[in-house]
């Protein structure tokens, strides 16, 4: 039984690292809108079937399976699994009989058939892993999430529209209770200023007051106001997309620059800008934005340190 | 009684790790490099256990009890304060001994066979997880303030190994926003955590004796904990391999509710009459002197 599971654990490994390369796409086979949970659970549906059938002669195939030194083609198409197994078949026949021979030869067919169906499960399995975002290797989506929200003072504010009109949007994540996030408002503010001369802005999204909780607005507000942040602070419900989204931030600050397409240009900065070297790192994604040559704003807090 | 404290001393280690897996129940964000953020994050756990460890089902008191006498709305942390005083009285250091998974990976280091060196000599050093509490944990989070009056974290910024062991580490492993923002903050404390985990296999639980905030407010506690050591002086030969067994360098015949036991029962295991156990609940040590003694003289005249 440990030959079946390292069998089945190598094979799982080639899924897995085909799911992450870019395979040439066969053509777009609609499948009905499924979550990525529930392609996940129809894949190993479609694994427990093709085990089901290993196991119906797991005698046989142990015999095999005991010869067997493991390699697996490396090269990864639609039917790797019944390949090895034909190969192994044919390699080894003397240990088995005609009779024995035939009934592999139709189990292969059977598993031919259903890990055809588990190639393409693959495939769109990992297309909706990269379109979600939700890939470990990289957690940053491609695009900002959209939104439907509203500023502090109350106007109601649309994700597409707001980073269409801007050149470039910096995206500051921060809450009333987070002394770095509070510590950076005015030096946020000056680079909003600094930003608009080139057509873009700063945007303060503080989670506290997402779903529009009045004291925290409030609160938000004077903070602010305290530290003469005058860009716009906009808030949305938690439970969206970009709430989720937000809610995923595992440190505060944490900015994002996002170009007028709604693109977000690569890496989210994790700290405030008033850092030495912060704001370099910053500059790149925007004038990255912006398709300019030039860094559009001086780093006055420090030269880059390593 | 003897047979209870006996048993809870034996299985001391087991009980280390389901507290550290209860403590630390959410697993599988250890994969997805979050963080639970749910109700249980509203109270904090007993022992010194990060909030940012992907797994922690609850807050830390210490890391809590900061981040409220930092916030520009409160003066003091009553809630903290208060869950901290019941733990205190209810358990005191026992939490050190038998709930804390910073103790219980010191102590596991501490298994790796190595010459072993004795803390005796540096007992001046206990004093210093006093001044840890009081600087680094209550003035400092309140005194040192921005302009809107927001305090930092000092302990949890400056000093925790616990932090970076079950914080950044796990985190940054999975997650490469966290890996792009370590800095020399994150250099200094490794640095920290790279020698407090030396010591530990050298020392037993340096940590816990000279800097921990924890471990010395509940050493507070001790005296007035429900949960106590008790030496039955009848049955107490005077051998001294209590002492001797003892890893804090406490004589538990001398002082049984000294503030450096963990009351981790090596006494209780070391004492060859069973002397030694944990009494639980009200009344106060002499009386039980008296019973006992009543006890033993009636058994002796029947």
């Amino acid at each position: 039984m440990k030959k079946w599971i390292g069998l089945l654990l190598a094979l799982a490994m080639v899924f897995a690292l085909a799911a992450c390369s870019k395979e040439p796409k066969k053509p777009e086979e609609k499948q009905p809108e499924l979550t990525i949970d529930e392609m996940q659970a129809k894949i190993d549906e479609q694994f427990d079937k093709l085990y089901g059938v290993l196991e119906e002669h797991e005698d046989l195939w142990n015999r095999l399976f005991e010869q067997s030194d493991d390699t697996v083609n490396e090269t990864y198409d639609e039917s790797i699994i019944s390949t090895y197994l034909k190969t192994l078949l044919e390699k080894h026949k003397e240990l088995l009989s005609d009779e024995e021979h035939k009934a592999l030869t139709e189990d292969i067919e059977k598993i031919l058939v259903i890990e055809k169906e588990l190639y393409e499960l693959e495939e769109t399995y990992a297309k909706m892993l990269e379109e979600s975002g939700v890939n470990q290797e990289n957690p940053t989506p491609e695009t900002f999430p959209a939104f439907q929200g509203k500023d502090l003072d109350g106007n109601e504010v649309d994700s597409a529209a707001l980073f269409a009109g801007n050149k470039v949007t910096v995206v500051n994540f921060w809450f009333n209770g987070c002394s770095p996030c509070v510590d950076e408002l005015d030096e946020l503010n000056e680079l909003n200023e600094q930003l608009k001369e080139k057509g873009g802005a700063v945007i303060g999204i503080n989670t506290d007051t997402l779903d529009g909780n009045p004291a925290m607005i409030d609160e938000a507000k004077k903070i602010l106001e305290q530290k003469g942040a005058a860009y716009q602070n906009i808030w949305f419900a938690s439970d969206s997309e970009a709430g989720n989204f937000a809610g995923q931030i595992l440190g505060f600050p944490t900015t994002y620059v996002v170009d007028s397409n709604g693109k977000i240009m690569g890496e989210p900065l994790m700290g405030g800008i008033n850092y030495p070297g912060m704001l370099d790192l910053l500059n790149v994604q925007i004038y990255e934005a912006l398709g300019e040559n030039e860094v559009p704003y001086e780093d006055t807090a420090g030269s880059p340190q390593s | 009684m003897n047979g209870i404290s006996r048993i809870l001393a034996r299985f001391r280690g087991w009980i280390q790790a389901v507290a550290f897996l209860l403590t630390n129940i959410h697993l599988p964000n250890f994969f997805k490099g979050q963080i639970y953020r749910g109700t249980g994050k509203t109270v904090c756990v007993p022992g010194l256990n990060c909030y940012s460890c992907p797994g922690a089902a609850g807050a830390c008191p210490i890391g809590a009890f900061q981040a409220v006498m930092g916030s520009s709305k409160f003066r003091f942390s009553y809630y903290i304060t208060g869950i901290l005083i019941l733990l205190g009285v209810l358990l005191g250091r026992f939490i050190c001994g038998f709930l804390c998974p910073f103790g219980w990976f010191q102590e596991l280091l501490h298994k790796i066979p190595t010459p072993k060196l004795s803390t005796r000599r540096l007992k001046p050093l206990r004093y210093l997880k006093y001044a840890v509490l009081l600087v680094m944990v209550v003035l400092l989070p309140a005194l040192i303030t921005n302009d809107l009056g927001m305090g930092n974290p000092f302990f949890c910024k400056y000093l925790c190994p616990q932090g970076v062991l079950e914080g950044a580490i796990p985190l940054a492993l999975v997650n490469n926003g966290i890996r792009a923002a370590l800095g020399k903050l994150f250099t200094w404390k490794l640095g920290i955590l790279i020698t407090v985990a030396v010591l530990s296999v050298l020392f037993y639980r340096p940590f816990c004796k000279w800097l921990c905030p924890l471990g010395a407010f509940y050493a507070l506690f001790n005296r007035v904990s429900l949960l106590q050591m008790q030496v039955d002086k009848n049955k107490c030969v005077s051998c001294g391999k209590c002492a001797r067994a003892c890893k804090m360098d406490v004589d538990v015949t001398k002082h049984p509710n000294h503030t450096e036991c963990i009351r981790c029962g090596m006494c209780v295991k070391a004492c060859p009459t069973g002397a030694i156990c944990y009494r639980y609940g009200f009344g106060t040590e002499k009386e039980t002197k008296m019973e006992n003694n009543q006890m033993t003289n009636g058994g002796l005249s029947e």
